[in-house]
């Protein structure tokens, strides 16, 4: 197991150095001067050069890769070339709100998704079971930006149910969490149906059923159990990718995550904040899915036995 | 010549009359509203500010949060003269070549330490400084000894002297009558060395300065609260107790805040937000147009075929509809007719403007060997959500007289990059907003021909007119407001003939106010001035 586990977090290590170059090329093929931006269209050709000369901007591509490189090794992500803060202190200020709005939103779109899915399942080919796919295929298809203002504009301020944005209290996240909630819910109700579809075939199933177990304990304890790997392994993605940054939803809410950190960077062209969100989101994906692989097992011990 | 000398009675009458007069005044004054103390502030931006250092930071934006942290030496009223502010006096000597400013007394940082004119010294000396890579640079670059400061020479610059407490000297190496503007600019704002050169005190997003208000709170992507600076001792302004600021979200969420309560303004409405509060009956009453002295134009590079004809120019400038233009903007916004906006000094209403005449443009392209018409390229910014829509217009003005443009829209960075390097852009859309009232601010920075360098060229269009040239430098060298302007219209009048540019429109600032908030008049070089505001609910 320790083993495995260390080959994994060298096999991370490498992925995220990877990204990390991957990212710096991308970043420094972009065209324009991060000069233009940091100082406005008004700069003289002076303070340009300035500030090339302060942040080493003309020094060749291989030495700025090498120098970060080096700094990310030793744990240090630079300091935005916008603000001067640290890139660490601004993604750890900024994953608290982001952390808060994946943990709601996914806590709400699972305890509609769990019922919802393993319900179609039992009842297949219902009117329940259809009206359900409508549903399901409407969540899929909203683009998250016009959901997420078309919910804001109705629920907060026209009918005034939940505040228009910002994130002062549990409050303010109730309604990001459900924007992002809806985007999902479909999906997973689809994906726990259709998983349930396939173990309430199975003879274990049939056994309990034969036993004389009530339908509830059948379809939870025994059906959902089975059907959840598939499910976990896209949760961890979907959650990774949430704790990399919503950036439409928290754009849209104004909330201080690492969407609007990440969307923010992009557009000042700030380099070790690009890096920084980048690599957070990368570390992110790699430590769920450590996580997922370490959840098997709990779920079906077979995993890790190779039973 | 003897005073005659007033009888008893006579006296008496005046004195009734001046009591009289007293109390009519403070009647009116009543009833206008006089300004109250007390309550708060509620303004919301899309993103946080990159620098509330006096030394950067130099946006729309960032100006009237600055101007409330900070007191530049001097100020700007309505009618865009200069006033005393930090300093309760200025002089300028016979040569026009030192400024002497009298700073006023009692003047404090929010630390409580006296603000004296060694700070103003220091706060200057900073911004030179290469180190520093200060936007304000330039504006100071005519300070004499600046350069051989600024080439680690000297340690101080020998034109900034300090030889009293209250009193501060600036020498010019040679007369510049603009500099009284650039001490209009929070640039020349004191800043506490302490607190600057302190390792632990995040200058840029905290700093220290001796304006009436001071930061309280602050999360970085979060909010601002700001509070009273206790030690800041002028009673004529600032009336609000504290000003919260919302970042995050955009105009559009404010403005659904606006409408509830929550933001007591919001500026720079999106176009839908605009016409939705213009056809409201109600809120309509709160929307107000402010004015932002700048010109939107398309550049056509004089150095890159055909655009170095001047005929192909001209015909460019008759193919656009700008009523039209105007429409997909903003229908608020004025045309432009030449390159001066309305609210600069010299601006000229009655300028004779390019008729839309697709005609003629053909006419002038045939004359000019183009009778087919000829294939460009077309840049924009993607920074401003109308000039996609603009651009596409143009573009598609210019097909029907046979000009193709492909557009190509580029990142704000990659923009204005690509804009100011020398043979690479044909023709572009970009918009200019003026630092300073003055018609220089346009005409001498944007179109002098002797400014062209290879890159960071202001001069996009590349246009060089030694005779404009000669004229702009005649012009600079006047200091005689009147005459200066006129010296800048006739220039203007023989750029637009060269027509290096096809001025477009002069945007404004839609912007809403909350009833309850007294005071707001748009200002025309600081836009909002948050000192003027109060509250009354």
């Amino acid at each position: 197991m320790l083993v495995r586990l260390t080959q994994r977090l060298l096999v991370s290590l490498l992925t995220l150095m990877g990204t990390a170059v991957l990212t710096f090329v991308l970043v420094n093929a972009v065209p324009g001067d991060v000069a233009r931006v940091m100082a406005g269209s008004k700069a003289s050709p002076a303070v340009i050069q300035e500030i090339h000369e302060k942040l080493h901007l003309d020094d060749p591509f291989w030495l700025r890769l090498a120098r970060y490189l080096g700094q990310v090794a030793q744990g240090d992500l630079g300091r935005s070339y916008v603000t001067s803060q640290s890139v660490s202190e601004a993604i750890l200020s900024r994953f608290p709100p982001t952390l808060a709005l994946a943990t709601t939103a996914v806590v709400l779109w699972m305890l509609l998704a769990v019922p919802v899915g393993v319900l179609t399942a039992r009842f297949r080919g219902s009117w329940l079971d259809r009206t359900i796919l409508i549903f399901a295929t409407l969540s899929l298809s909203f683009p998250a930006f016009w959901l997420a203002r078309m919910l804001q504009y109705w629920l907060s301020f026209k009918l005034g149910w939940f505040p228009v944005a910002g994130l002062k209290s549990f409050r303010h996240l109730l309604l990001p969490g459900a924007t992002l909630a809806v985007l999902y819910v479909g999906y997973y109700s689809r994906l726990i149906h259709a998983n349930m579809l396939e173990v309430l075939e199975s003879p274990h199933i049939r056994a309990a059923r034969a036993k004389g177990l009530p339908e509830l304990p059948v379809l939870f304890r025994h059906g959902l159990r089975n059907a959840w790997i598939p499910v976990v392994t896209i949760l961890g993605m979907d959650v990774s990718s949430l704790l990399g940054g919503v950036m439409f939803t928290e754009n849209v809410f104004a909330l201080p995550g690492i969407g609007t950190l990440a969307v923010q960077s992009v557009l000042n062209l700030d380099v070790p904040m690009i890096m920084g969100t980048v690599l957070f989101g990368a570390a992110m994906v790699l430590a769920t899915n450590l996580l997922v692989d370490l959840l098997y097992q709990w779920i079906d011990p077979r995993i890790q036995t190779g039973r | 010549m003897r005073t005659p000398k007033m009888g008893g009675c006579a006296g008496l009458r005046v004195a009734c009359a001046a009591l009289f007069l007293l109390l009519l005044g403070t009647f009116f004054t009543a009833a206008a509203g006089a300004p109250k103390r007390g309550g708060t502030l509620h303004l919301g931006f899309p993103e946080d500010f990159k620098s509330l250092d006096p030394a950067f930071g130099f946006t729309i934006n960032t100006m009237p949060v600055q101007r409330i942290l900070f007191e530049s030496l001097l100020d700007m009223d309505d009618d865009n003269q200069v006033i005393p502010w930090a300093a309760r006096e200025w002089r300028i000597s016979a040569d026009q070549k030192t400024y002497t400013l009298r700073l006023q007394p009692n003047l404090r940082f929010s630390t409580g330490r006296p603000v004296v004119a060694a700070d103003y010294v220091y706060s200057i000396e900073r911004i030179l400084d290469p180190k520093t890579a200060s936007l304000g640079q330039s504006y100071f670059s005519s300070i004499r000894g600046q350069d051989a400061f600024r080439k680690g020479q000297t340690n101080h610059v020998a034109g900034l002297r300090a030889p009293a407490p209250d009193v501060l000297e600036i020498d010019l190496e040679q007369p510049q009558f603009t500099f009284r503007f650039v001490l209009c600019m929070v640039f020349t704002a004191a800043v506490p060395r302490e607190a600057v050169e302190s390792p632990n005190s995040r200058f840029s997003q905290r700093p220290v300065g001796s304006g009436p208000y001071l930061i309280k709170e602050y999360q970085r992507d979060v909010g601002y609260r700001l509070e009273r600076n206790p030690h800041y001792s002028r009673l004529d302004t600032a009336y609000v107790d504290s000003v919260e600021i919302m970042i995050g979200g955009d105009r559009t969420l404010e403005a659904m805040m606006f409408d509830q309560g929550e933001l007591d303004m919001v500026p720079d409405l999106r176009v839908t937000d605009y016409f939705r509060y213009r056809r409201h009956p109600v809120l309509n009453q709160r929307l107000v147009m402010v004015p932002m002295a700048s010109t939107d134009y398309v550049f056509l590079n004089n150095e890159i075929k055909p655009f170095d004809d001047v005929r192909v120019r001209r015909a460019l400038n008759h193919a656009v509809n700008k009523r039209r233009l105007v429409q997909l903007a903003n229908p608020a916004f004025p045309v432009a007719k030449g390159i001066l906006p309305p609210t600069m000094p010299g601006y000229d209403p009655n300028l004779t403007d390019y008729a839309y005449d697709p005609e003629q443009a053909k006419r002038l392209l045939a004359e000019a060997g183009l009778a087919g018409g000829f294939r460009t390229q077309f840049y924009y910014g993607d920074s401003v959500p109308h000039w996609k829509r603009l651009c596409m217009a143009i573009a598609e003005d210019w097909s029907q007289v046979g000009v193709h443009a492909d557009l190509i829209q580029l990142s704000a960075a990659a923009m204005d990059d690509a804009y100011t390097t020398r043979h690479k852009i044909p023709c572009g859309y970009y918009g200019w907003v003026q630092d300073y009232p003055d018609p220089s601010d346009f005409l001498d920075v944007l179109l002098n021909g002797e400014g062209i360098v290879e890159t960071g060229c202001n001069n996009q269009a590349f246009y060089n007119n030694p005779q404009v040239n000669a004229a702009l430098k005649e012009a600079g060298n006047c200091v005689d407001p009147p005459r200066r302007n006129a010296l800048y219209g006739a220039i203007e009048k023989t750029i637009l003939r060269d027509a290096p540019w096809i001025p477009i429109l002069h945007p404004l600032y839609p912007t809403v106010v909350q009833p309850w908030v007294k005071g707001f008049k748009p200002h025309p070089v600081w836009l909002y001035r948050y000192e003027t505001l109060w509250i009354e609910r």
